[in-house]
């Protein structure tokens, strides 16, 4: 017992390591003093604080719009390019270009856009961060349904047609509800990827409407205070239950897949 | 049986993938309400001629009439043809209810005619109190039963079953190749399968194809196809057989390293000679009867009889023994055989 403890100490040491800072953060979060250093006391005053602040309202507003745009256009569009990797268009060159925009560096693709949207005359709104985060949004979610296009028995969608349906009820009644599970799980890791990301929306956001992640760097500028770790406490709350919602749907899938064999 | 109508004519039907031929000027009759068998090893074109009758695949050439119209130009939707899937491709999120009524909601049938129609074949395949299961909780055996189900429900004219039995122990199939038989004269329906398995093939269907490179090399009822091979190929690939390749010369077969066989004049022409293991007899060595002497070099066990290798000079022969006492490898033997069971294979 006292032996396995020590052997996995190091993995204690590790999630320490990983989850320490964040705990730091939501501790501060119930300080009752106005600094972000020192513990004075527990007090819940700065989360009803965070709905008379004006600045950090229109953030989330305009945070919540962009991740359910992004969101809206990642799922459709990132399905349909995994159906076509994955049934109509095999080719290396497309997988590579198809998973690129999920690794490029966001400062990278971030400059790349503003200097797109100036050359094309696209004003800077809520629409061009979602247009912007769309990009990798796609990506990611055509990653993860392809891998579960990937493990679909063809000859399901085959059997459908022989018992006499037409393609479009095919997609409908079998393709889309075998996919279901990888969609769930892509539509909320997009979710969560544009609602916290700060470098594109920092060069691609209007400097009227900025995301909350803009708002709150701004705001940190000038130090941390307890209202901006009650405002991120928060965030990683949605963050965390966006993350294992997305674990579930995409187990569920699986298992759902292993059993169907 | 054997005057029914034709139900389905497959003419000059070929069709390549690339540089690989799958069908080679296919033509075949299926009769109405046979069970027909395309036998074959894997790659010789059955399961490509099986996607072209279900509509998956097009041919290069050739023409398919069901009922006497044209097949080829109907949608996989639209085909009074329905297939059975190897995987039996039932739908995972569907209870095995909705898995059969799929096929009769395409159809656009009032909701009663469907459930009755539900009802009566999950009755006829034994599967009525598990309507409301999902496919992951059947075992092999049900999964099959509903596959059936969900295709015969739909009346085809014709029905389509890839390696049905493959996917399942050696105990369940042999229920289900009964099963099977069994459906097939109670619905009615016309039944193509394809298989690799010859057993299979034999013991399910009226008349068998067998199929080699994309060719029909030949089609007959199993016991013709068994007694009468008429290449070299398919008396090796149906049953165990001793094959002698050599020639005919004055009613005497020539084979390199064997003594001239006296042989009946129908094997002039032909370019091998098949003997099946029951038609081969083992006598004693000093036996006046024996047409040969040799080793034997190994016994198969096969439970009612056994196979004995018989080794002369260098040629294998093949000969079932149904003796209480079974030879022992290494013991000098003679083997004989009737004339009238030599059988000529006038083809490789």
């Amino acid at each position: 017992m006292m032996t396995r403890t020590l052997r996995s100490a190091p993995l204690w040491l590790l999630y320490a390591f990983l989850y320490l800072p964040i705990l730091v953060v939501i501790g501060m979060s119930f300080n009752a003093n106005d600094s972000a250093y020192r513990w004075t006391g527990f007090s819940l005053q700065w989360y009803p604080a965070l709905l008379g602040d004006a600045e950090i309202m229109g953030g989330l507003r305009t945070t919540l719009i962009v991740a359910v745009g992004t969101t809206v256009i990642s799922v459709v569009l990132g399905t349909l390019l995994a159906m076509a990797l994955e049934r109509y268009l095999p080719s290396r060159a497309l997988d590579a270009a198809a998973a690129a925009p999920a690794v490029m560096p966001d400062i990278m693709l971030a400059i790349g856009l503003l200097a797109f949207y100036t050359l094309v005359g696209i004003a800077l709104s809520p629409v061009s961060v979602i247009l912007a985060h769309s990009v990798f949004g796609i990506a990611f979610v055509a990653a993860v349904v392809r891998v579960r296009l990937a493990g679909m028995d063809p000859s399901l969608e085959e059997a459908s047609r022989d018992l006499g349906a037409s393609s479009v009820k095919t997609f409908w009644s079998v393709t889309l509800p075998g996919m279901r599970p990888a969609i769930i799980a892509g539509a909320l890791l997009a979710f969560t990827l544009s609602l916290d990301e700060f470098t594109v929306a920092f060069f691609t956001a209007s400097p009227a409407e900025p995301t909350l992640p803009i708002v709150i760097y701004s705001s940190v500028r000038f130090g941390v205070t307890p209202q901006i770790n009650a405002l991120a406490t928060l965030l990683l709350l949605v963050s965390f239950i966006a993350v294992i919602l997305a674990q579930r749907a995409s187990r569920l899938g699986d298992s759902l897949r292993r059993e169907g064999k | 049986m054997g005057d029914s109508a034709v139900l389905l004519r497959i003419s000059d039907v070929s069709k390549s993938f690339g540089e690989v031929v799958a069908l080679d000027d296919v033509s075949l009759d299926i009769r109405e309400n046979e069970f027909f068998a395309l036998l074959g090893p894997s790659g010789c074109g059955k399961t490509t001629l099986l996607r072209v009758l279900a509509g998956f695949e097009q041919p290069d050439a050739g023409t398919v009439t069901l009922d006497g119209s044209d097949l080829l130009s109907v949608p996989p939707e639209k085909r009074a043809v329905n297939l059975m899937f190897q995987s039996y491709a039932l739908f995972p999120h569907m209870t095995v209810a909705k898995n059969v009524a799929y096929g009769l909601v395409c159809e656009g049938l009032p909701r009663a005619e469907i459930t009755a129609r539900v009802d009566e074949v999950l009755d006829t395949v034994g599967l009525s109190d598990k309507k409301a299961a999902l496919p992951k909780t059947l075992s092999g055996g049900q999964r099959q039963r509903v596959a059936l189900a969900r295709a015969i429900v739909k009346r085809p004219r014709l029905l389509l079953l890839d390696e049905p039995l493959s996917a399942l122990d050696r105990k369940i199939r042999g229920e289900m190749q009964m099963e099977l038989k069994r459906l097939q004269h109670e619905v009615g329906i016309t039944f193509v399968v394809v298989t690799h398995d010859q057993d299979e093939a034999m013991s399910l269907a009226d008349r068998v194809a067998v199929m080699d490179a994309g060719v029909v090399r030949q089609l007959d009822a199993p016991l013709d196809l068994y007694r009468r091979p008429r290449s070299v190929f398919v008396a090796d690939f149906i049953g165990s057989s001793t094959i002698l390749r050599g020639s005919y010369l004055d009613g005497h077969w020539e084979t390199p390293g064997l003594p001239p066989l006296s042989v009946p004049a129908e094997c002039s022409g032909a370019r091998a000679i098949a003997l099946r293991p029951e038609a081969i007899s083992l006598l004693s060595v000093d036996d006046s009867r024996c047409r040969l002497r040799g080793t034997v070099s190994e016994v198969y066990f096969q439970g009612d009889h056994a196979l004995a290798q018989v080794d002369v000079d260098g040629t294998t022969f093949l000969a079932a023994v149904r003796d209480d006492v079974l030879p022992e490898r290494g013991a000098r033997v003679g083997i004989t055989w009737q004339e009238s069971a030599i059988i000529p294979l006038v083809a490789d």
